[in-house]
């Protein structure tokens, strides 16, 4: 054989073998793209007949090649087929993702999942390892339909040959309840127990003292009821919603459609609405969130029970899955009531990181997630988050419905995949993707308005359960019967559409009307709510929520009570101390939130001491700065420590002084009249002897003027005085024989201090008698009417010593009284005493028998 | 040329399988369509101004030709557009042989721009609210159906609408349905008077009420 017949051959072979596989891929593509056909079969009709003559083109090229001995021909038929295997390749890559993609979603009606399980103790020194619980009671779950409470637990344990005794309880709460209270010794739960209990408060202290002792996984079937001949665009159906965090279904949203009116309903349920429980045991009452624990059926099934109703698909969605696929989307027009920052996808609570604008806004996935769980901050609290998720619910609707992009289809795919789960087949979901896609497509409306999708919540009122056990009270959401028949009528309404239709009234219509829709529900029913008897509890005071307990509102909860409060401080240093407690938070409690104040008689409580800064004003509301010293060294601007007194007087305070005189070393005469120490120091406790010692620089000392002293030193001595004006009182006295202003006395007050000593401050007073030479003016009373004897009087006291000669005269009035004086001495006189006159002549009166005869 | 005719009869048949089984794909693509019985026609008809589903009776069909030719015909005195964009509101509005739902409401191209999914609101809660269940109850070949309608046009005094005011015509309609045998086609409404509006140069229905 040749060589070139050989080439030949072997081209020919190639040529097969790859026609083989191009023949074999497009059949492949074809088949499988086959389940989409209900999108829109004649598309699908087109693309199998594309593929029907490539396969054709394909087949007669190999055909023509084998026949043909043309060894160019060969390589050129081969080259060709290269490339269709590549391009088939890669078709069938892309059909296969999109094959696992949606296999991901829609589950089978049986459906093999993985479950996993823990066994767990509480404050157990006893059991650390599976093999201890043998021989021990061990707690399970009554029912079997908790696969981790009872059979998988069972078959867990016989698989390890251990032999327990077994105590049954009817949920997982009441399961956890029987551990803590040492009923049992371990106790089969889901591996997210934590999950499940700690959205209780007053669990976490409980579940951080709960140890797993043993996980495990298996393998289960779960039946997942559906109808997949089930025709959904000829008949109206329901779909529960249901939104996962972990184990708990955080949202539950029955929605309805009628593909008839292009109607959809939306209504949300409380999270933590306490209604019957399908799977619990007499169908025990529990939050409606708590139902998904035992699994999605259970959820389902008392959904159903609920309002009444049968549940023809679910779809199931984690919060991942949101943030996926909004961002998939490109972003979804959110309309937010506020601006606020939430929590992030992260698993960890309390990350607060994701900032959702008010206003209409294109959020992406995280900040769609946050405004879809956001419940504090919004107004209305829980029911504008139902509001929030039904619009979320909605634009997702809206946005898929009117994106042309397949890229963006497939990359949501892609996102769905993981995170959305259905039952749902793909055929139904096909067919009434295309059946809306074509209703819509003729009608005058946008696409997206076509869908008339109204909202509506179960409305209730918050109340309260009082768990005996485990004395704790459980917050829960009791729902008003007529919300629940309310909604079930406004469900019922948009599922029916053989019914015996009414004539309708005319119709009238203005653009300047709006269009009031019929009410759905009430927030509030007049019936009578149901409350259960709370007792007085001891409350958590390590929670801001009702404001920060402090010490003082803890002594005035105790007092009221008659519970005697001791108090351990918690200082810098203790595992429990945080800078970011205030002064006095309490922040430990002997006593359990939740247990009844008629058991507790004393209790035990940490407060937060700081170092408190008490020359701060905003800490002299603590004790610690109450009955304090103030600070009265330097900067205080004492008047002779009048202020000090004051302070001294009102808080019942005596002061003992030592004084600081100018004869001291450390003596600083520009702080005269302040404090230099004091004891105690500024800011501590007044002691228990109500004394303050204060060291005060005393006034300093002056000479005192001296006699003889001249005006200049006067002068002088006066400008060391704190205030010579005040301080100085001054005299004038005559004498001649010595210069005007000389010291003639020196007459101080000295402090009492200093009387003894005789030393004179600077801040003392004193009199000064000073020489004048100018003769002061007598003054002179009007003697007329007096007596001799008192004009004689006040000459002696004058030192004036005229001669005088008296006159009589007769007169019966004056009698013995002097008549007149010449020369005229009187009170408007103005003789001083060296001009006074020498001689005085003074006329008496007499009566006339006494009057002598004039010589 | 020579051919090798026994090295090909394996292609040959594995072709012939090959379109055998492309064949049985398309069949079952066929015989699977889905069961929904939605409109099957596309799009809309469109005369530069106004639209009507392309689904149109032979009423509709008239009354859309008039309304164009009057379009074409530009006169000052719109009052005869005015006339004709009411026949065609009612005519559209009024009948449901041609509308695959209750969310097919009628007539909306007739209603001014801004407001008529406020009248599509309004009609799905209220006079299309049934349209459905009598639909399965009587066929929706038994639906109402327009036959004939009677107007009388006249000017009226401006429509105020946002603050603002635009020429109007006030024009009365009263409409006949065809007779069905069961169906209660006669319990329907058949009268109501329109405001028309000439907003941005379009004349559209402002509003309508019974009189």
């Amino acid at each position: 054989m040749s060589n070139k017949v050989k080439n030949n051959r072997v081209l020919d072979l190639m040529i097969q073998v790859i026609g083989v596989l191009v023949n074999l891929e497009i059949i492949y593509i074809l088949f499988n793209l086959t389940q989409y056909s209900s999108f829109s079969s004649n598309i699908f009709l087109i693309v199998n007949g594309v593929g029907l003559l490539i396969l054709v083109l394909i087949d007669l090229a190999i055909i023509f090649a084998i026949r043909m001995k043309s060894k160019k021909m060969d390589i050129v038929i081969l080259v060709v087929f290269v490339f269709f295997v590549f391009f088939s390749s890669v078709t069938v890559y892309l059909v296969n993702k999109v094959n696992q993609g949606v296999d991901n979603i829609i589950v089978d009606n049986v459906q093999t999942e993985t479950v996993y399980g823990v066994f767990i103790t509480y404050k157990s020194t006893t059991i650390k390892d599976v093999k201890d619980i043998d021989g021990k009671t061990f707690g399970v779950i009554s029912s079997e339909e908790f696969l981790e409470g009872n059979p998988l637990a069972k078959a867990e344990l016989d698989k390890n040959n251990i032999t327990v005794k077994y105590k049954e309880y009817e949920n997982y709460n009441d399961l956890y309840l029987g551990l803590l209270a040492g009923e049992i010794d371990a106790a089969a739960m889901p591996d997210d127990f934590y999950d499940l209990f700690i959205v209780n408060e007053g669990y976490e202290e409980y579940l951080d003292e709960t140890s797993i002792i043993y996980n495990y996984q298996a393998k289960v079937e779960v039946t997942n009821e559906s109808d997949t001949n089930f025709d959904v665009t000829k008949n109206p159906f329901t779909v529960l919603i249901m939104g996962n965090d972990g184990r708990l279904s955080d949202t539950l949203i029955v929605a309805t459609f009628n593909p008839y009116s292009f109607k959809a309903t939306l209504t949300s349920i409380a999270r933590d609405s306490y209604v019957p429980i399908d799977c619990y045991t007499n169908n025990a009452s529990d939050k409606i969130t708590h139902a998904r624990v035992i699994s999605r059926q259970c959820t389902i099934n008392t959904v159903q029970n609920l309002l009444d109703i049968k549940i023809d698909f679910f779809a199931e969605v984690n919060f991942n899955g949101v943030v996926e696929i909004v961002d998939a989307m490109g972003g979804l027009l959110i309309d937010s009531p506020i601006t606020f920052v939430g929590q992030s996808s992260d698993s960890e609570r309390g990350h607060f990181t994701v900032w959702v604008p008010e206003g209409k806004n294109y959020l992406n996935g995280e900040q769609t997630l946050a405004f879809a769980r956001e419940r504090k901050l919004m107004p209305g609290g829980d029911f504008q988050r139902q509001l929030n998720q039904q619009q979320v619910i909605s634009q997702l609707i809206n946005q898929m419905l009117s994106t042309k992009d397949i890229n963006i289809l497939l990359s949501v795919l892609d996102a769905a995949s993981s995170n959305i789960k259905t039952n749902m087949s793909l055929e139904q979901m096909m067919s009434l993707f295309n059946y809306s896609l074509s209703s819509m497509k003729n009608n005058y409306v946008d696409s997206e308005k076509i869908i008339d999708i109204q909202g509506s919540r179960i409305t209730g009122y918050g109340s309260t359960n009082y768990n005996e056990a485990m004395e704790l009270p459980l917050w829960i959401y009791r729902l008003y019967k007529g919300a629940i028949e309310d909604n079930r009528n406004f469900i019922i309404n948009n599922l029916k559409y053989d019914y015996e239709p009414e004539i309708p009234a005319d119709i009238q219509f203005s653009i300047n009307w709006w269009t009031q829709r019929p009410v759905v529900y009430l927030e509030e029913y007049d019936e009578e709510k149901i409350h259960d008897v709370i007792p007085d509890i001891m409350p958590n005071m390590l929670s801001t929520n009702d404001g920060t307990w402090t010490l003082e509102r803890a002594t005035s909860w105790a007092n009221s009570r008659n519970i005697t409060l001791k108090v351990n401080r918690i200082e810098v240093g203790s595992p429990l101390y945080s800078d970011s407690y205030v002064h006095n938070q309490i922040v430990s409690q002997s006593e359990k939130y939740g247990r009844k104040t008629s058991k507790i008689t004393n209790l035990t409580i940490g407060v937060i001491k700081k170092v408190l800064d008490c020359s701060n004003y905003d800490n002299r509301v603590y004790d610690e700065c109450q009955d304090i010293v103030e600070d009265f060294v330097w900067n205080t601007t004492l008047d002779d420590l009048g202020e000090i007194r004051t302070w001294a007087s009102q808080n019942n305070v005596t002061l003992q002084y030592t004084w600081i005189t100018s004869d001291d070393s450390i003596y600083d005469a520009s702080k005269a009249g302040k404090v230099y120490a004091q004891d105690p120091m500024a800011y501590t406790k007044i002691p228990a002897d109500r004394v303050i010692r204060l060291q005060v620089f005393d006034y300093p000392f002056v000479e005192l003027p001296k006699v003889d002293w001249t005006e200049a030193q006067i002068d002088e001595f006066a400008r060391k005085l704190v205030n010579s004006l005040e301080q100085i009182t001054y005299i004038r006295k005559y004498d001649g024989t010595k210069n005007e202003g000389t010291v003639l006395k020196v007459e101080p007050v000295y402090h009492e201090r200093y009387a003894e000593s005789k030393k004179f401050r600077t801040v003392d007073k004193l009199t000064l008698t000073l020489s004048t030479k100018v003769e002061p003016t007598l003054t002179i009373p009007n003697f007329v009417g007096t007596t001799v004897v008192d004009l004689q009087s006040w000459l002696d006291i004058n030192g004036l010593k005229p001669s005088i000669t008296k006159v009589e005269e007769v007169s019966e009035v004056n009698d013995g009284k002097i008549i007149s004086i010449s020369p005229s001495i009187s009170n408007t006189s103005t003789y001083t005493k060296s001009t006074f006159p020498t001689s005085l002549t003074i006329t008496v009166g007499k009566k006339a028998d006494s009057v002598p005869a004039t010589p | 040329m020579k051919f090798r005719v026994t090295k090909t009869i394996l292609f040959e048949i594995i072709m012939v399988i090959g379109i055998l089984a492309i064949l049985f794909n398309m069949g079952s693509i066929v015989l699977g369509q889905s069961n929904f019985d939605g409109k099957q026609n596309s799009g809309l008809e469109f005369n530069g101004v106004y639209a009507i589903p392309q689904n149109p009776t032979e009423l509709q069909k008239t009354l859309y030709k008039a309304l164009s030719d009057e379009l074409e015909l530009s006169p000052d005195d719109r009052i005869n557009e005015a006339d004709l964009v009411v026949q065609n509101f009612i005519a559209d509005y009024y009948t449901w042989t041609n509308k695959a739902g209750s969310y097919d409401v009628g007539g909306l191209a007739f209603v001014v721009n801004h407001s008529y999914l406020l009248l599509m609101d309004a009609s799905r809660i209220s006079f299309y609210k049934d349209l459905d269940a009598f639909s399965l109850k009587y066929g929706k070949d038994q639906l109402i159906e327009v036959e004939s309608i009677e107007t009388n046009a006249m000017y009226s005094a401006n429509f105020k609408f946002l603050e603002n005011e635009y020429p109007a015509y006030y024009i009365e309609a009263e409409w006949t349905y065809v007779d069905r045998e069961v169906f209660p086609e006669d319990k329907f409404q058949r009268r109501a008077a329109f405001t028309v509006i000439n907003y941005d140069g379009v004349l559209q229905i402002a509003q309508f009420y019974v009189w």
